[in-house]
């Protein structure tokens, strides 16, 4: 696409060359700042077996601001709302031109793996969380197998 | 220091400079002694035909007459174009004992390593002289002066291998060719690039920052391979290209984002968050362009105003900085005599502060005309601020959202607020508020 900076020609171009294991990030046909991604469920989690699809956008002021990230997918999680919103500080006031949408999907697997009830976006999972961490990862793990196996992309 | 130097040649802009790469000779003053005469030389003439000029000129033996630049003798078989003299720049020529020997040089910088050289100079000039017009960096001309007379006739006993030897006088010794000095040693300073007519000395502060991108490092953001590039000071070194490390100070500039240290001033940071990585001198965020460099300078003043306990009259149109000596809130403004509360910024009151109100103007007497009207001017502009902005409940500051969630953080205090609730961040906001 013509006036695409570099920087996202290049990031683009290493995230298919040099794939980061469990994410793919692959830009849609009509918007080159419009990326489908794929986040496989981080194992020993309540998400293992799941495949979770996100969209990510690099606005125009990109790298200098972050990249705007959503879950397409259902998922019970204390920092995930059920809009698919993330409450992660990398990409809000702790972002840095210096971070990639690589190290933004490492980032969000990471947060897959270590849930922080104590930083809730979603209270009543929180509260899940806190009180039956049992019984909440036993719903994560019914949220996987219900919403992200067998999923499709969303279209 | 630095700064009025940089003022004062952004204040003289407007003359532009005249290129040089077109002109096929280059006027070039030369001093001897006290005699001081300008040669216009053609570009391809060699210092060995300055010497024989010079000597016909002052009627002295040839082998006597030395021509110096930049603390050392240049060879004869250098043109005035390969010297690095730049249009209307100074030569020096000194006269020499008969039996002393003085070893000619071919360049002036050539002994700077590799990764340092061309230090890259303000003034930030351009003939593009409206308000928020973009300053280029130009590259510097390495200098040598007197410490004592001055005088640029100084004999190095080398040149500088670092960026210590140029920027800490005395590192590298010399000597003076006056006859009346004593005791002086060779400063080492910067001219910039292009010529500039009618302007002060031409001293440039060296931005040490920048280099030319010798290695082909990929800018950090971009992943561009350009020249010259910002060099971090952290231990990784991280390289970012000029158009980037400009909008990333805008960026931080515009988000409230430089923070104050006491060595360097109100600075950035390597965006990769590196320890002990901040840009040490100032002089490089005038990459922002006039404007952005102002409003910078302003907000610098400000943080350093405020941590050393100082105040602004919170007053609309008013707004003057001074230092407070009384304890307690209540606090006077030396300017308009108004009486606020140092804590909330707000009029003077009883009990604790509400940040929800801005009564500024409510306890003021408006006996004089001219304030009178001036205020009820700015009440538009007061009751503007009061629609779109709130107090953060922490300090007062009056805050404006522009996007986002509405978990503000406060760029003063550091205060964490809810911008429904305008009470501190709570788990409650947190659920429930996040996105409104």
């Amino acid at each position: 696409m013509a006036g695409l900076p570099r920087r996202i020609i290049k990031e683009t171009q290493r995230l298919q060359a040099d794939p980061v294991p469990g994410i793919s990030a692959v830009p849609d046909e009509s918007n080159a700042r419009h990326f489908h991604v794929e986040v496989a469920g981080p194992v020993k989690s309540p998400y293992e077996g799941g495949t979770f699809h996100l969209e990510l956008f690099l606005p125009e002021e990109y790298p200098m601001s972050a990249p705007k990230v959503r879950f397409m997918t259902r998922i019970y999680h204390p920092n995930i709302d059920k809009l698919g919103r993330i409450c992660l500080d990398i990409l809000k006031d702790k972002w840095s031109p210096a971070l990639q949408i690589r190290t933004v999907l490492l980032s969000i697997q990471a947060l897959l793996s270590a849930p922080n009830p104590d930083d809730p976006l979603d209270t009543t999972v929180a509260e899940a969380w806190k009180r039956d961490e049992l019984g909440a990862i036993a719903q994560a793990r019914q949220f996987t197998k219900e919403y992200a196996m067998g999923n499709k992309p969303p279209q | 220091m630095l700064s009025r130097v940089y003022s004062i040649m952004a204040a003289r802009r407007t003359q532009g400079w005249s290129a040089g790469p077109d002109y096929s000779s280059i006027a070039v003053n030369v001093r001897f002694g006290s005699h001081q005469t300008m040669y216009e030389l053609d570009r391809a003439f060699t210092v060995g035909e300055l010497r024989q000029k010079l000597s016909a000129d002052h009627n002295i033996p040839l082998p006597e007459v030395k021509v110096v630049l930049a603390g050392s003798v240049l060879a004869d078989d250098l043109t005035i174009e390969e010297s690095g003299v730049g249009m209307q720049s100074m030569l020096f020529a000194i006269r020499t004992k008969p039996s002393a020997t003085t070893q000619a040089t071919r360049g002036i910088t050539t002994s700077v390593s590799d990764s340092q050289t061309a230090p890259a100079a303000v003034p930030a000039t351009t003939s593009n002289t409206t308000a928020g017009g973009s300053c280029e960096v130009r590259p510097g001309r390495l200098r040598v002066k007197c410490s004592v007379c001055g005088d640029g006739a100084v004999l190095v006993e080398r040149g500088p291998g670092s960026w210590a030897d140029v920027l800490t006088p005395g590192r590298v010794t010399g000597k003076c060719q006056s006859l009346h000095c004593e005791d002086c040693k060779p400063v080492f300073y910067f001219k910039c690039v292009e010529d500039h007519q009618g302007s002060v000395d031409g001293t440039a502060v060296a931005l040490y920052h920048i280099r030319p991108n010798r290695r082909c490092v990929e800018c950090i953001t971009c992943a561009d391979v350009l020249s010259p590039v910002v060099v971090f000071p952290c231990q990784a070194s991280h390289v970012m290209c000029l158009h980037c490390f400009m909008e990333y100070c805008k960026v931080r500039l515009h988000e409230r984002g430089f923070v104050q240290r006491e060595q360097y001033g109100y600075t950035l940071p390597c965006p990769a968050g590196c320890a002990d990585s901040y840009i040490q001198e100032q002089h490089h965020f005038c990459i922002m362009g006039c404007t952005e460099y102002e409003r910078y300078k302003d907000f610098a003043a400000e943080e350093c105003l405020l941590a050393a306990g100082g105040v602004y009259c919170p007053r609309s149109g008013c707004g003057q900085p001074f230092m407070v000596d009384t304890p307690g809130p209540r606090v006077v403004c030396p300017q308009c005599h108004f009486v606020f509360c140092r804590n909330c910024q707000g009029a003077v009151h009883e009990g604790d502060c509400s940040f929800q109100t801005r009564s500024s103007e409510s306890s003021q007497d408006f006996s004089d005309p001219e304030r009178a009207e001036r205020a009820q001017w700015e009440r538009q502009t007061a009751q503007t601020i009061e629609v779109t902005t709130k107090g953060c409940p922490g300090c007062g500051t009056r805050t404006e959202r522009d996007g986002g969630c509405m978990h503000m953080v406060c760029f003063r205090c550091g205060e964490e607020w809810c911008w429904l609730c305008v009470k501190a961040w709570d788990r409650v906001c947190q659920s429930s508020h996040w996105f409104g």
